[in-house]
């Protein structure tokens, strides 16, 4: 085989990430193509002709893959690459691929049956994310914090009764509490990408039993509403109605509707926050 | 090195250099403040011949960094002296994209408000993707901003078979907001 120097070697225009500049991960070339002459009876000079063929630019992106190609994701790939709109939905509101999306003027109410909506990356990046309570008096002395996870490892809460800003100290918090008329809760999606995951939780500053009533509603920048209701018989402890995970760029809304019957510190551990350093049963230490 | 291209002028760059197969766009961005810096975004829209995004998939930013068909890439570390850099593989650009537009917003995701009034330099060059070399550069677009919070920097476009780039430098007054509109991104 002719191996030509690295200076004046032909330049390779059929791997897309050789194209960039920079190391990156590779993307996954179209299913090779499952041809009959994949015999292993075949002589060499069938093979030349295949590895020939395999060289011109236009039959490249047919040439097996590297044994990274995982076949079950090749369908939605290839629909990808065909021009197919991912983005169109059928009537309930899930796109071709069974994903839940937010819809235009309607607000999407999250249940039991019906747990999951998936933010587009442009929800998920462009402006702030905003939770508020939407209450009436009667409920009580109801706040909303909430627990999270950055992708640095880092791990608190965010609430009104403190600390009401996340990182605390920073110039730039990735999460903040502002109650105006309701509580409210805010996520700078310019710091998107450093968010892993977060559960939001109601629960009384004095720790009363609360009438729970109200709705929390979820509001990005563009004006897409995701509503969860807070209804519930009395008591007193901690409601986590939703919770959120980044899957690579996508916030995933999700209603857990679990009411703990201890402090904020059971609510968050209950769902893995393990990582967080107490003062008291409702104040972290950072 | 040739002059600085001012507002709204353009060159026919695959006709200057039938060779190339790609370009980067390079964005600067100065500012003295901090606050400003930290909150601004750079953003790539494919668009097609009305001028509106092709999808939401095809406006690429740091949260969404390639466009479905991998033609344009912003990457997530600059190599070179720019704030930002989107690569462009001008072949694998779709045939219904017409436009390539870049564009600049601060990103009001907390109650600090800024301008990009306050903005010392503004930025955009086109270096050949294949040996790093820069084509062209645009002016300073920042001393013409004043309240604006968005800004479209420049573009690429098709124009008898080959591409240009054209120096945009039109500011907006509502930042992203307006200019998704304009382009038909749906926040």
């Amino acid at each position: 085989m002719n191996v030509a120097a690295p200076d004046n070697a032909p330049s390779r225009d059929d791997l897309p990430w050789l194209r960039r500049r920079t190391t990156r991960t590779p993307s996954r070339p179209n299913p090779p193509q499952r041809a009959a002459e994949l015999d292993l009876s075949a002589d060499s000079r069938t093979h030349t002709t295949t590895t020939a063929q395999a060289s011109r630019p236009d039959q490249t992106h047919l040439a097996p893959s590297g044994s990274l190609d995982l076949s079950e994701q090749v369908p939605l790939l290839s629909a990808i690459q065909a021009g197919a709109d991912p983005t169109s939905r059928r009537s309930d509101g899930r796109d071709r691929f069974g994903t839940t999306r937010t819809s235009n003027g309607l607000p999407t109410i999250l249940t039991t049956k019906r747990p999951l909506v998936t933010l587009t990356r442009v929800q998920s990046g462009v402006g702030a994310l905003t939770f508020k309570a939407v209450l009436s008096e009667s409920v009580g002395d109801l706040r909303l914090g909430c627990a999270y996870q950055l992708v640095s490892g880092q791990s608190s809460v965010t609430q009104t009764s403190g600390p009401r800003a996340t990182p605390r100290g920073s110039r730039r918090p990735v999460i903040f509490t502002s109650g105006e008329r309701f509580e409210a809760l805010t996520i700078d999606l310019a710091q998107s990408r450093e968010l892993e995951r977060l559960i939001v939780y109601a629960y009384s500053e004095s720790g009363a039993a609360l009438n729970w009533d109200g709705t929390l509603v979820v509001q990005t920048y563009g004006g897409a509403r995701v509503e969860l209701p807070l209804r519930r018989d009395p008591s007193a402890g901690v409601l986590v109605p939703l919770s959120l995970y980044n899957i690579d760029g996508e916030f995933v809304l999700r209603s857990e509707q679990s009411i703990i019957g201890g402090s904020i510190r059971e609510a968050t551990a209950s769902f893995g926050f393990d990582r967080i350093s107490w003062l008291n049963d409702h104040t972290p230490l950072i | 090195m040739a002059a600085p291209m001012k507002r709204g002028s353009n060159v026919a760059l695959t006709r200057e250099i039938p060779s190339l197969r790609g370009v980067v766009l390079g964005v600067k961005l100065v500012s003295a403040e901090p606050v400003l810096i930290d909150n601004l975004v750079v953003a790539t829209i494919l668009c097609d011949s009305s001028s509106k995004a092709l999808s939401n998939e095809h406006f690429v930013f740091f949260n969404q960094l390639n466009s479905p068909e991998l033609s344009v890439t912003q990457l997530a570390r600059v190599v070179g002296e720019d704030t930002e850099q989107v690569e462009i593989d001008l072949s694998a650009v779709p045939t219904d994209v017409h436009r390539i537009v870049v564009v600049t917003y601060i990103n009001e995701g907390n109650a600090v408000r800024r301008s990009l009034g306050q903005l010392r330099e503004a930025t955009v060059r086109v270096l050949n993707l294949a040996d790093n070399t820069e084509l062209v550069r645009s002016e300073n677009l920042a001393p013409a901003l004043k309240t604006e919070t968005g800004l479209a920097l420049g573009e690429l476009y098709r124009h008898e078979g080959g591409w240009k780039f054209k120096v945009i430098g039109q500011g907006y007054a509502n930042g992203i907001r307006a200019m998704a509109a304009d382009f038909g991104v749906s926040l």
